[in-house]
């Protein structure tokens, strides 16, 4: 755990040290970016979320009350951020992926088939309640911890593996039909 | 809670293979840079400023709300327009006991409360 170091690069942030801000930046947004992912369902929208959120956190820092619980104060206005996205942009948020955005030095078979991949997951992650979404995205492609995401989330560790296990069987489920 | 389900690999959906992640990365890199100038040109009167504001905002309602209590415990405008006659009458009252060297009597007090307002 890091909440230690929070309270310090907070602390830092506040004198006006841009590298704390930038530690700060590295730990947390692409957690930013799940969460964001988790409520709007849209890529673009999560971008635009966490990007938004982020430097709004920053803007505040004199507001977070709790300096070693930045984690959760930032997700917490990530989280505001991306509902305030999804109701002014309803209707964006169920376009299918944008074909541009993969565009790299991959084949365009690859590209199709990964964006393909990534419809069908968003799809099935748009099926879980928004607790579990958060938590499956932040487990299972963030990396973080049941401990990480207990404490950061404020939720009982107990809770966290309960919407963990329900995420990821509800997911099987869903992307095993989508395959039949 | 034992978890047998595996985890579903999620990792196309992982920001970092999109071409424009670095760039959203570094334009919110800039945008903290310049909210941290913003902060540090920030001279004394804008944080002074910024503490001031609420305060006088809720000075203005505080002030509002005395008056409004105000007027309600003195009750309607007829009855302040009476307290003003009251005060008016005791005013010459006490100007004329002066000038005949008496205090004023009693009845002359009475008579100036119970007397109706103008």
């Amino acid at each position: 755990m890091e909440d230690t170091d929070d309270a310090e690069l907070v602390a830092r942030v506040r004198a006006g040290d841009a590298r704390a801000a930038d530690r700060l930046l590295e730990r947390y947004f692409r957690a930013c970016r799940a969460v964001a992912l988790a409520v709007t369902g849209s890529e673009a929208d999560a971008d635009d979320a966490c990007q938004e959120g982020f430097v709004q956190a920053i803007e505040r820092i004199d507001d977070c009350r709790h300096p070693a619980r930045f984690g959760g104060w930032l997700l917490q206005i990530v989280r505001n951020r991306a509902r305030n996205l999804v109701r002014h942009h309803a209707v964006r948020a169920t376009e299918p992926l944008e074909l541009h955005e993969v565009a790299g030095a991959e084949s365009a078979a690859a590209e199709v088939e990964r964006a393909e991949l990534r419809t069908l997951l968003l799809a099935a992650l748009g099926e879980l309640p928004e607790a579990q979404r958060e938590v499956v995205l932040l487990h299972d492609l963030e990396g973080w911890t049941h401990e990480e995401i207990a404490v950061r989330l404020e939720l009982p560790a107990g809770t966290v593996r309960s919407h963990l296990h329900h995420a990821r069987r509800r997911l099987r489920r869903s992307l095993s039909e989508d395959v039949e | 809670m034992t978890d047998q389900w595996e985890p579903v690999d999620l990792s196309s959906l992982d920001p970092a293979r999109r071409s424009e992640w670095a760039a959203r990365v570094e334009a919110t890199r800039r945008q903290v840079i310049a909210a941290l100038e913003h902060r540090a040109a920030q001279g004394p009167l804008d944080v002074v400023g910024a503490w001031a504001r609420p305060i006088l905002a809720a000075a203005a309602v505080l002030l509002v709300l005395l008056g409004g209590a105000d007027a309600l415990l003195r009750g309607p405008a007829s009855a302040a327009r009476g307290r003003l006659g009251e005060a008016r009458r005791l005013g010459l009252l006490s100007e004329a006991s002066l000038a005949h060297g008496r205090m004023p009597t009693g009845a002359e007090l009475r008579g100036i409360l119970r007397e109706p307002a103008p």
